[in-house]
């Protein structure tokens, strides 16, 4: 299965929240003139982004407890996400991404010298590309797919490197993603990634509940917006 | 005359309210270099200390920084052939092969709003250049940041460069960004690691002893 879907951001219904946790804001609300500016780039950014979803689902296996054989293709997922993906035969490899005219976007905001109006763009940018993952697993599950949880080169003990791998069976022409020698995308607000499909996958555990890495910035920010 | 309300105004980020007080300073006969020293870092401080209370957020640390750029704007050509005290002049740049500069911007803005020079060398950095910039500049900081596990590795020829080129110990190394830690400092021989721009800045003026 290869599908390839281009949204708006009406339907990935983006939270407040989220837009607010990825600022730092933790529980707390912003006070009123940063409301108005998330809310003036959220229209501004609904105006023009169509972000893209690219996802393929294949056959593979765990050929240890830490490498997943994809095809031909062997990640070395590592101890944490191996152990997650146990048992499991089909997977979804999967890219998303806020399109390069949101790369664009932040690029004249910075023009303009507008520091912070290109700090909440970047945070709504995060949350456009997490949410695109969401609607991966909604799409999946509505056609009657349970899946285990994403995961990403760079975390859970996944080394960043691998991302080269990873795309390199996803046609990058779908999504327009391309790859630097230290493995960043661009557009910038992209995610990669892989999760394990089927009729009776069972999702463990619940991300940093899984992974043990202290300096992982995901933990990091968890623990910032705790405080 | 005491101008409080400016100190307030950038404290809160209101860059209009900061512009106005600034004119009526210097329509009250006070030198541009007194409000930067005895006013407006004063502000920065005071949104600095907040923040790193809880009490105040990344976007508010910008605000600031925003009202204190409009009235550097209008106090620094006014400064033209003044002395201009700074507590230290710092180099600031992304690595090589990362492009990643929201926060290493952050902690440019402050640092600039917090009394310092700051020669900001961009993104994709090689080690060549920074080490030209802290030549050229006489830096007595200098701050690498990276964003990925892939580029943070630089920041160690960047360290051993300076080495080579005869400067590690005229200038403190300082880095920042999501993957790095403390102890990831001490591996490649920095001086310091900080978590956010307002602990960058209390930590250089602690590393050249101006706290």
């Amino acid at each position: 299965m290869e599908k390839h879907l281009q949204l708006s951001l009406s339907e990935l219904s983006l939270s407040k929240r989220e837009i607010n946790l990825s600022l730092g804001y933790g529980r707390n609300q912003p006070d009123q003139l940063i409301e108005e500016i998330i809310n003036q780039e959220l229209q501004i950014i609904n105006q023009f982004c169509r972000p893209s979803i690219y996802l393929r689902i294949l056959d593979g296996d765990l050929v240890n407890h830490s490498e997943l054989k994809v095809l031909d293709t062997i990640f070395l997922v590592g101890e944490i996400i191996g152990n997650n993906l146990h048992g499991i035969s089909k997977f979804c490899l999967f890219v998303v991404t806020t399109g390069i005219e949101f790369d664009e976007y932040k690029k004249d905001l910075r023009k303009q010298n507008k520091q912070l109006e290109e700090f909440v763009a970047d945070a709504i940018g995060s949350v456009i590309a997490e949410s695109c993952v969401d609607y991966i697993h909604k799409y999946l599950q509505g056609n009657d797919l349970k899946t285990t949880l994403g995961y990403s080169p760079g975390y859970c003990g996944w080394r960043l490197e691998e991302q080269k791998l990873l795309l390199s069976l996803l046609p990058s022409s779908k999504c327009n993603i391309s790859l630097s020698d230290s493995s960043l995308m661009t557009p910038m607000k992209s995610v990669s990634g892989i999760l394990g499909v089927g009729k009776n996958v069972r999702r463990k555990g619940y991300s940093c509940g899984i992974c043990t890495l202290d300096n992982c910035y995901k933990r990091k920010q968890k623990r910032m917006n705790l405080n | 005359m005491k101008f409080d309300s400016l100190t307030t105004a950038i404290a809160d980020g209101k860059l209009e309210s900061a512009v106005e007080n600034v004119n009526l300073a210097l329509k009250a006969g006070l030198n541009p270099q007194t409000i930067i020293s005895d006013y407006l870092i004063l502000g920065m401080e005071q949104i600095g200390q907040r923040f790193s209370e809880g009490k105040a957020y990344v976007p508010n640390l910008l605000m600031s920084g925003r009202a204190m750029k409009g009235c550097l704007e209008i106090l620094r050509p006014l400064m033209i052939g003044e002395v201009s005290v700074s507590y230290g002049k710092v180099v600031i740049g992304t690595v090589k092969g990362d492009l990643h500069d929201i926060g290493k911007n952050l902690v440019a803005t402050m640092f600039e709003g917090c009394g310092f020079e700051v020669i900001n060398v961009g993104i994709d950095v090689s080690s060549d250049k920074f080490i030209e910039a802290v030549k050229e500049n006489n830096a007595d900081i200098l701050c690498l940041s990276a964003l990925l596990t892939t580029t943070m590795t630089y920041m160690e020829e960047v360290i051993k460069a300076l080495d080579v080129a005869g400067l590690r110990q005229q200038v403190k190394v300082m880095i920042g960004g999501a993957p790095l830690s403390e102890s990831f400092a001490k591996q490649i021989g920095a001086d310091a690691y900080t978590s956010d721009a307002n602990s960058a800045i209390l930590k250089a003026k602690q590393l050249l002893g101006v706290a």
